[in-house]
């Protein structure tokens, strides 16, 4: 008996890694009127999927080049290369990883021109002042668009034309 | 309830999320084989104390600007697997006090080698990230799937293969010496298997916790089970069911992966408690 | 033709020989008892003999055709065993291990040898049970088929008895007496019970302060003659 619930226990495991599928797709609806739905919404996944996702962005960027992602993190400030981040912690806390953006308007980022030819600069973007930066260490949720860039011979990755979302 | 199928699907699409049911199926399948026998070898906390070796052979590679840590990390922890588990009466340098000593003292220059050569700033993350897993598993590269694959291969073969002579010399290495079974050959096999086992188990809970993926399974069999042979699967069914749902329950509600897992074995534990005090009456 | 011979063996560890050099043969259908306080070297002895461990000086020479995985041991039971989760069958099968190097599954043959004998010493019926959870005297019996899985020749027994009832210490007894007389193994036992060892034993061995060697007859003639000086310490 014991045996019988056992295989039917991995079944029901292997019935669902069966559905395996490709590039992740996730649409919700917007949580806010300012923002339009995105794309890749990490605000309704656990701490644990957001970090690993996040990791995954980072190794296998091609398949989210483009794409609208929304995530809640930490903010991250750095006045002296006057960068952005959203910091972004596992379960443990004890490992976090940086996700840089920049805001929508904003032209100061170093590496701006290098950025992907792919212009995903929308219409009247430069008349757009950037939004105010909330404070060092509070949370936030930020949308953008995922792109690279090369810095110092090293691939990273950066969400454009961010939002603060509320 | 629909709400967390539904949930459950969508994340199962994820290839990461492939990844780590795999490779976690497959470290689970193999180090609960080699816990059955560690634990009736009486060796139950060396799955802790080469766990920590490991760490501190990771440790060692950073001043020595190692590329691939693997081989120094795979050579160190053998030698010591070897040098704990070798056979003989008159070796002074066994058993649990031998287990402790190199379990605290690797852990300790592992932690001050880090602490003396940090070239990255986030040292405790390391340190911490060695220990306790976190989410490792869920950032597994296709590569190093395949490299549990392969490992699972040669375990599980090992391990029907020589399972009958397994069981001879854990029962009673001093009978099976005198009737002619190479005693010696098999400890040192034995010994070789669970460090690379233990090594790699260190992607999926990290070093602190793999002292249970290795024990409980055993120990949860034991309490219901009473041939060697049906220990030894319940313990494979037990820790490959345990590791799945830790992982799922992980990943569904943001908790750290390693502790999840433990967890869930733990509770099974207890169930098999139950179970075997029931039987008994 | 003896099944095996020492010659000048001195047992020990490292450069300590436990006791003087031996020499003696032993024949097929003999049956040694050895006996001498604690500490006298008996279980050093045997373990040299069996290869388990090396003699200061001195050889143990197997007779022509002889192979060490042809002895059958019987060893003292360690905590562990008394504990393992085991079945009967797995425990006597595994006295056939020693016979080849590679042999993933037990043959037909060998699984009917060991119910032959399980049922040689009337345990065939506990061949489902879980070892730990026999009693003290059927899992000695357990462990004796396992030894006899091993031989048809040679039987080495480390204190076969210890730790059993009245009851079960007389059935071990019977049971070794039998497979010697009527099966004709050659028995080597390793005992604290002189009055036992007097009246199954063909040749008495005893180590210690008063070494001893040779036939029962003698034994007895020896034995009794010291006995005013309060006898063998058990």
């Amino acid at each position: 008996m014991k045996t019988l619930q056992y295989i039917l226990f991995l079944s029901l495991i292997a019935l669902l890694l069966a559905s395996c599928g490709g590039a992740p797709q996730k649409s919700t609806t917007a949580n806010d009127t300012n923002t339009p739905a995105a794309e890749v919404d990490m605000t309704t996944m656990s701490k644990t999927m957001v970090y690993s996702e996040i990791n995954f962005m980072r190794s296998n960027p091609e398949r989210y080049m483009g794409k609208t992602i929304r995530v809640e993190g930490i903010m991250e400030y750095n006045p002296l290369l006057h960068r952005r981040y959203c910091v972004i912690a596992d379960a443990t806390a004890c490992c976090s990883v940086q996700l840089e953006f920049v805001l929508k308007g904003d032209h100061s980022h170093p590496f701006l021109n290098a950025l992907d030819s792919q212009n995903m600069q929308l219409p009247g973007a430069n008349e757009i002042t950037p939004q105010p930066d909330p404070q060092n260490g509070s949370k936030i949720v930020i949308q953008g668009y995922f792109q690279t860039f090369q810095e110092r011979e090293k691939q990273s990755v950066i969400l454009t034309d961010a939002l603060y979302c509320h | 309830m629909s709400e967390i199928i539904k949930n459950l699907l969508d994340y199962l699409q994820f290839p990461f999320v492939q990844y780590a049911l795999i490779a976690g199926t497959l470290i689970a399948l193999c180090s609960s084989l080699l816990g059955v026998t560690l634990v009736l070898k009486r060796y139950s906390l060396i799955g802790d104390g080469l766990s920590h070796v490991a760490f501190c052979a990771m440790a060692c590679a950073l001043p020595l600007h190692m590329t691939n840590d693997m081989p120094l990390t795979l050579l160190l922890t053998i030698a010591c697997a070897v040098l704990l588990l070798r056979s003989g009466r008159n070796t002074r340098f066994t058993g649990d006090a031998a287990v402790a000593m190199i379990s605290v003292a690797s852990l300790a220059l592992g932690y001050l080698i880090i602490n003396l050569c940090a070239s990255s700033a986030n040292v405790s993350a390391d340190v911490c990230s060695t220990l306790f897993g976190s989410t490792s598993i869920l950032t597994l590269t296709p590569v190093k799937v395949w490299l549990c694959v392969a490992l699972s291969v040669v375990v599980v073969t090992f391990f029907v293969l020589f399972y009958h002579k397994i069981f001879a010399v854990v029962f009673d290495e001093e009978f099976a010496r005198a009737t002619g079974v190479r005693v010696e050959m098999y400890n040192l096999l034995l010994a070789i298997v669970i460090a690379v086992v233990i090594v790699l188990a260190m992607n999926l809970v990290g070093s602190l916790l793999i002292s249970a993926l290795v024990v409980f399974p055993a120990l949860s069999a034991l309490r219901v089970y009473k041939s060697f042979l049906s220990v030894t699967i319940c313990s494979v069914v037990v820790s490959v069911l345990g590791t799945l749902l830790g992982i799922i329950i992980s990943i569904l509600s943001g908790t750290p992966v390693g502790v999840t897992i433990v967890a869930v074995d733990l509770a099974v534990f207890i169930l098999f408690c139950i179970i075997g005090a029931c039987k008994g009456k | 033709m003896p099944l095996l011979e020492c010659i000048d063996l001195a047992p020990g560890y490292g450069a300590n020989a436990v006791c003087p050099p031996l020499s003696f043969s032993v024949e097929p259908g003999d049956y040694l008892c050895v006996l001498g306080e604690n500490g006298s070297g008996k279980s050093t002895l045997m373990r040299t003999i069996l290869g388990l461990q090396k003699p200061v000086a001195g050889e143990v020479r197997l007779g022509d055709g002889f192979l060490p995985n042809q002895i059958g041991y019987l060893p003292q039971q360690t905590a562990i065993q008394k504990d393992f989760p085991a079945s009967v069958m797995e425990v006597v099968l595994s006295g056939c291990q020693g016979k080849h190097f590679f042999q993933p599954f037990y043959t037909k043959a060998q699984k009917e040898m060991a119910q032959k004998q399980l049922q040689r010493l009337d345990a065939l019926g506990l061949s489902r049970k879980c070892y730990r959870e026999l009693s003290g005297g059927q899992q000695q019996r357990v462990l004796l088929a396992r030894a006899l899985c091993a031989t048809e020749k040679l039987l080495l027994l480390d204190e076969p008895v210890s730790g059993l009832d009245p009851q079960a210490t007389q059935a071990m007894y019977d049971r070794i007496r039998d497979l010697n007389r009527q099966q004709g193994l050659a028995i080597i036992m390793i005992s604290h019970d002189i009055p036992s060892a007097l009246r199954d034993a063909t040749r008495i061995l005893r180590l210690g302060n008063h070494p001893f060697l040779g036939d029962v007859e003698e034994a007895r003639k020896t034995f009794l003659t010291e006995a005013p000086k309060g006898g063998e310490e058990a």
